[in-house]
């Protein structure tokens, strides 16, 4: 009878710790979604404005101009406008991705390509790799540059994390309808106030961030019917987890 | 001399296009809304290139383009938009020659602009 209480206790709590989770997830889902049209409204209504600031710029640039300050400050300002149009449009990326172009890829060949080109970006010092890839992985339809995008960031968070060096074990396997991929770093952890804040437009805890990275990526791992997700704990490491449906690609 | 059509709602970058094209030898025809550049197309003036925005109040740049197809107009067109979103949409049309997000380089659409020309 003891057991019986104990096991329906149980049971309760775990169905309670699962739905609150449930709910925290919609929670951020329905913000990311409001965040993302207003950020888009905004993208649509700043691009003019910026494009009439640099031109004129551009069109100060042509006249014959002696004071060299003056020609200084108009480039800076042309440079700007570019950087700022490069914020918007990953801004963007993030609240509407586009439709970029579908192709059947290997999940296991674009991580190796991926972890190529970081090694080859970023000095991953005292950054060890681990791969335990699933053997034949089902094809899947994605947009491989836009994915190609997500592996770097999440593998620049993990080896970001892990200033002193550790290691990324970077796994596949199947999993129901999905392909699971599983970034798991021996890093700080994140607190769970900031998880809860990771997918928002310009968080970071980084000096330098411009806290559009993963923004970014939740956009297009949404584009492509996926889900993106992050467990840590502080002190015990990080684990970013893909899942892309098999079938049905992108939206 | 050839011509330009710059279709834009914003007067100032019309202005800005307009100064920037005179300048390169161009001779521009400015139209700041979607229904003066249909006017101007249907009017059977000699246009080489359009520049067309977007997002327009009155008529956008895909009903323009839709009805460039229905009078079977065939004046190369240069999109000029704020986001990738719209970029994927105008690719489909039959004129659009290019896509260019906004803000823009100038020397990079004029070098646009002539790859088209020479075409």
């Amino acid at each position: 009878m003891l057991d019986d209480n104990n096991q329906a206790r149980e049971t309760l709590e775990r169905n309670l710790s699962e739905l609150k989770q449930t709910q925290d997830m919609l929670i951020q889902s329905e913000k990311l979604a409001s965040l993302g049209k207003l950020v888009a409204d905004m993208a649509h209504e700043v691009n003019n404005p910026l494009m009439i600031i640099s031109g004129k710029a551009q069109l100060s640039l042509m006249e014959e101009l002696k004071n060299k300050k003056i020609k200084e400050n108009l480039k800076v300002i042309v440079e700007q406008c570019e950087r700022t149009k490069d914020i918007i449009q990953r801004l963007l990326t993030f609240s509407k991705p586009s439709k970029g172009a579908l192709t059947e890829i290997d999940i296991n060949k674009s991580l190796e390509d991926a972890i190529k080109l970081i090694e080859h970006q970023y000095s991953l010092a005292n950054v060890k790799i681990i791969k335990n890839y699933m053997s034949s992985p089902p094809a899947i339809k994605i947009d491989e540059k836009q994915m190609q995008e997500v592996f770097m960031n999440l593998l620049k968070n993990s080896s970001d994390a892990m200033p002193k060096g550790g290691t990324i074990t970077v796994s596949t396997c199947k999993e129901t309808n999905n392909i699971r991929i599983d970034f798991k770093d021996t890093g700080e952890g994140i607190s769970e106030e900031n998880i809860k804040k990771l997918f928002e437009p310009f968080f970071t805890t980084k000096e330098k961030g411009t806290g559009l990275g993963l923004s970014v990526c939740y956009g297009i791992i949404k584009a492509h019917n996926g889900e993106l997700k992050y467990e840590s704990k502080p002190g015990k490491g990080t684990t970013a987890t893909i899942l892309l449906p098999i079938r049905g690609g992108k939206t | 001399m050839q011509t330009i059509l710059v279709v834009d709602d914003e007067l100032h970058i019309a202005d800005l296009l307009d100064e920037f094209l005179t300048k390169k030898g161009f001779q521009v025809i400015k139209c700041n809304g979607g229904r003066e550049a249909l006017n101007v197309i249907k009017s059977d003036k000699p246009i080489d290139l359009m520049l067309l925005d977007s997002k327009m109040p009155d008529v956008d740049g895909l009903t323009v383009l839709e009805e460039m197809d229905r009078i079977r107009s065939k004046i190369p067109t240069i999109i000029l938009t704020g986001s990738i979103d719209w970029k994927i949409r105008h690719e489909q049309s039959r004129n659009v020659r290019t896509v260019l997000i906004k803000p823009l380089i100038l020397d990079e659409l004029l070098d646009k602009i002539n790859e088209i020309l020479k075409k």
